[in-house]
């Protein structure tokens, strides 16, 4: 890009760090009672939501802890959607009682990923005894609805070779299968070499990934397929603080998700504005290279093809 | 009658503009895509009213409109 963007493409915005579930490989590292007592308040997230729209940012992904544990939710989605920002709700699906799906089956343009880490006992050992006959539940009520819906299973050594039947479960609901490679970020720091990928893993996902095109994966925004190579002729570039930044709970703004580091902090959405944050954040990319090991994405990263480093690493299983 | 699709949205930037465009779900599918002022002109055009395809190629051309809409980013109705 020649100029920087007037506004970011998207936003990832951490709602709570509260969660009704305590996962074992949490990259926020949430859990019961950890929300911060300076999380937005009702009144500053819906004028955070206002200057989005007013900022014309195309899409709000939230995510927390679990979003739908704040009482206040479902009326910052029906701000978000009234507004026609898309939104994107990633949640662990224990939350989605009837009275919650009836409010959202009216709202659009909305999608929600749920949480599944593998079948019932690999899945129940990283999230909680039971989450699993939960999420399924839900999973089947929201195709009930016809509610767009994507089962996010994050790739690990438990799950790595039950992914066949976690995509077979997600399709016979009728919702699509998203992959994010396990990071060692929050509470994956202490469980990364518990839960990550060897080589025969590596090469599995690898495999089983070229055979199933129709699986989504989060490795990157917008030009990085599962693979890591470049996918399409769109803006071949990391997005973090570029096209897009993440927003906490309590409205400091970074990057991207996994680079919430001090340094990195371009504002406070709460005490300034989200507009004075992202002026601020360009100015920020020039730094994020002098950390080594992003635990993302080739931050910054000049190589014309886009390639990343730290995927490269763990598809070679260095 | 053209039309804007739901799924696709744009705005101007200060050397021309971006279409993001978004079928088939959230971001990781979604297209970004650096495009002229002209397809910003285009797209504001429609959603202020002007859905008469002559009259749109007309103002801009037919060649731009057709390549809009083989984009996907303008949706025809008969």
């Amino acid at each position: 890009m020649t100029e920087p963007l007037s506004a970011p493409v998207t936003i990832t915005w951490e709602v709570t760090l509260g969660c009704n579930l305590h996962c074992d490989h949490c990259l926020s590292g949430s859990g019961p009672g950890h929300q911060r007592p300076d999380e937005f308040t009702t009144a500053q997230a819906k004028e955070f939501i206002a200057e989005c729209d007013e900022m014309d940012v195309f899409q709000v992904n939230i995510g927390g802890g679990e979003p739908f544990v704040r009482p206040d939710f479902l009326e910052l989605l029906a701000e978000l959607t009234d507004r026609n920002v898309s939104t994107c709700v990633s949640t662990n699906g224990t939350q989605l009682d009837e009275a919650t799906l009836d409010r959202i089956e009216s709202m659009s343009p909305l999608y929600l990923q749920v949480s599944l880490d593998g079948l019932r006992k690999d899945n129940d050992a990283i999230r909680g005894e039971g989450v699993y006959d939960q999420v399924v539940n839900a999973l089947a009520r929201l195709e009930e609805r016809d509610i767009g819906t994507t089962v996010n299973t994050v790739v690990t050594s438990r799950n790595v070779y039950d992914l066949p039947d976690i995509y077979d479960l997600a399709r016979s609901h009728g919702a699509g299968l998203r992959l994010n490679r396990f990071r060692p970020s929050g509470r994956g720091q202490d469980t990364w070499d518990q839960l990550r990928l060897d080589r025969e893993g590596i090469e599995f996902l690898h495999g089983w990934l070229e055979d199933h095109g129709d699986v989504r994966t989060g490795d990157s925004f917008f030009y990085l397929n599962a693979l890591g190579e470049v996918r399409n002729d769109t803006l071949k570039e990391c997005g973090a603080g570029s096209m897009t930044c993440l927003v906490d709970p309590v409205g400091d703004v970074y990057p991207c998700a996994f680079t919430q580091w001090d340094g990195l902090a371009a504002g406070n959405v709460i005490e300034e504005s989200f507009r004075a944050a992202w002026d601020d954040i360009a100015n920020l990319r020039n730094s994020i290279d002098d950390h080594e090991g992003c635990p993302a994405v080739a931050m910054g990263s000049d190589d014309a093809r886009g390639e990343d480093p730290q995927l490269r690493t763990i598809l070679s299983g260095d | 009658m053209v039309s804007v699709p739901p799924y696709v949205k744009y705005r101007r930037e200060a050397d021309g503009g971006l279409v993001y465009e978004h079928e088939n779900y959230g971001y990781e599918d979604a297209t970004l895509l650096r495009v002229d002022g002209t397809v910003v002109d285009i797209l504001e055009a429609v959603e202020s009213g002007t859905t008469d395809r002559a009259v749109l190629e007309e103002r801009f051309s037919p060649e731009a409109v057709t390549v809009l809409e083989r984009r996907g980013f303008l949706a025809t109705d008969d």
